[in-house]
């Protein structure tokens, strides 16, 4: 593991009330993890991210980075943990006196690196965030995308193990924000480069992420594979959050139609990840079950290199004929009963 | 002809202007290098610094203000004997530049001070995220993202000098203030102060223009 938290509390002592920004965080994050974190503002995700580097001291708890309790460090010891750890930012914060060439060389000026090997260096890192013909100009000129390109150029020149992304894509529109989604996969598989990012957009989670952790309350609520907590959210916060991305609701026209047949039937929703479902999940059951079926509603989804597939059903007949196809569907897949 | 329509020898308003220039010049350099040391200070300990420090801040913090809130006329008496130890005298140019650097020192402080707060508290953070020491963080991240707003405030700071010794006159400082009072008021010279007046007024305009100009250089938003 490259980052794990493990018990981790952080109170915020305030005049009137203590705030508890993160409760009993326990959270792994293997080598080459791109790692999501999401939540709604105020989750306390951005206090977790910041504990990654220090910006923030756990109140109690440990946080280890690659060996080492990043939580108990101090001064050159931090100074040079830092160095590992990169970060990027919602607002690019980038030196706005600077032009991008000295942006991107900061870091190792402050390491005091031989000016011949920054250039080298600099040259290097514009051309794999591809503004290599931006290097004289100031931040101000660039638009939001080449910011956060700087911002990425900047955090790669001391070739850390670690990104750390603050709401990396919140400050961009939908297009600019897919350009930078796969720059940093690039940065993960290219520069071997471990990922924690943290976001209110679940969107990004569903494109880059391999593991996510849902956080309310400064809890995480729920964590796991990408695809697992997609396929089967648990917690409300949790489907609350995959239904921005993955549509599963049930048209209420449909809804209203189907709840003529209320008194002798029964309506599902049911979601499966895997192959492509669409073509032999109803004749399936229609060649082994003697009820009738509507289908309500169908939603493909791409998830990963798999197939999340959600399906509204109605089934159509006795208590007896139904019962038996429910059998059936809770054996192969994840299902729940829709109120008609 | 100058020296007849304004009645006093030429060599008297050069000498006024240069004194003026050398007091503003010198108490300007030292002035500031005070003012920004107790800005940085102030900045690092202020709550939610960098090192905040409750004493440090509430100590320094309270310095600059009891100075700021004497008037210069009275702080340049009061001071008198550390100036006669800092300068062997305690009238003369040379010795107004005391009270001059007292006074402006801890002026400067306070709009450093503001100049430095405004950057936004992520470059900060980006800056530590870097593993940037304290040291590099003042030098190569503070100081530079504020530089604009400290060019401006160093000219507010040259102007309220400017205005600070005309009254170095009181002792002995001498001046283009004091020339405007000494012989142009209790001598009703009225066409030297009025040529005394619109060329202050003009030197501040300039002042003004000139920091407003490098300010917006160093913006590069253009």
């Amino acid at each position: 593991m490259i980052i794990e938290f493990q018990n981790v509390e952080k109170t915020f002592a305030d005049k009137k009330q203590n705030v508890h920004a993160c409760r009993n965080i326990n959270l792994t994050v293997e080598k080459g993890d791109i790692y999501g974190v999401v939540g709604y503002s105020g989750a306390g995700k951005s206090t977790l991210i910041r504990m990654v580097n220090a910006l923030e001291r756990p109140t109690s708890g440990t946080v280890t980075v690659n060996g080492v309790v990043i939580s108990e460090l101090q001064g050159q010891e931090l100074i040079h943990a830092r160095k590992d750890i990169s970060m990027i930012f919602q607002q690019f914060n980038l030196l706005e006196s600077r032009t991008v060439y000295e942006n991107v060389a900061m870091p190792l000026v402050l390491n005091h690196t031989p000016k011949a090997q920054i250039r080298k260096k600099v040259r290097q890192i514009l051309q794999f965030v591809e503004l290599s013909d931006k290097a004289d100009v100031y931040p101000s000129k660039l638009s939001g995308g080449q910011k956060q390109r700087v911002g990425i150029a900047r955090a790669l020149t001391t070739d850390p193990s670690i990104l750390l992304c603050d709401e990396p894509t919140s400050a961009l529109d939908p297009r600019t924000t897919d350009s930078i989604l796969n720059l940093l996969v690039k940065v993960n598989r290219e520069l071997d480069v471990t990922i924690l990012l943290i976001t209110h957009q679940i969107g990004i989670v569903r494109k880059i992420c391999n593991k996510v952790a849902v956080m309310e309350g400064g809890y995480i609520v729920e964590q796991g594979d990408v695809k697992e907590v997609f396929a089967h959210p648990r917690r409300p916060i949790t489907r609350a959050f995959v239904e921005t991305v993955v549509e599963q609701t049930i048209p209420e026209t449909i809804l209203r139609t189907a709840a003529a047949l209320k008194d002798r039937s029964k309506a599902f929703k049911i979601r499966h990840i895997g192959g492509n479902i669409c073509d032999t999940f109803l004749p399936d059951l229609k060649s082994q079950f003697s009820a009738g079926f509507q289908t309500l509603f169908v939603s493909v989804n791409e998830m990963q290199g798999s197939i999340l597939t959600v399906i509204g059903l109605q089934v159509i007949g006795d208590a007896a004929q139904i019962d038996e196809v429910e059998e059936y569907l809770s054996e192969k897949y994840e299902y729940e009963e829709v109120e008609l | 002809m100058i020296e007849e329509y304004l009645r006093v020898p030429l060599s008297t308003i050069t000498l006024a202007a240069s004194q003026t220039l050398y007091m503003v010049g010198w108490s300007l350099v030292a002035g500031a290098v005070l003012g920004m040391l107790l800005a940085i200070v102030m900045v690092l300990t202020r709550p939610g610094g960098l090192h905040a420090n409750r004493a440090v801040f509430f100590v320094v913090s309270t310095v600059v203000n009891v100075v700021r809130s004497v008037p210069f006329i009275i702080l340049m008496v009061t001071i008198m004997p550390l100036t006669k130890i800092i300068v062997g005298t305690r009238v003369g140019t040379t010795a107004a530049l005391v009270p001059l650097i007292v006074h402006v020192g801890p002026y400067l402080a306070r709009l450093f001070e503001n100049s430095m707060l405004e950057v936004d508290n992520g470059i900060i953070e980006a800056a530590q995220s870097m593993g940037a020491t304290t040291p590099q963080v003042i030098w190569y991240f503070l100081i530079p993202e504020a530089k604009a707003s400290l060019v401006l405030a160093l000219t507010t700071g040259t102007i309220g000098l400017l205005g600070s010794t005309t009254m170095a006159g009181t002792i002995g400082g001498g001046g283009v203030g004091n020339l405007a009072l000494t012989y142009g008021y209790e001598r009703m010279n009225t066409p030297l102060m009025i040529v005394t007046v619109i060329l202050l007024v003009a030197l501040v305009q300039l002042l003004q223009s000139i920091g407003d100009a490098i300010s917006r250089r160093m913006r590069h938003l253009d």
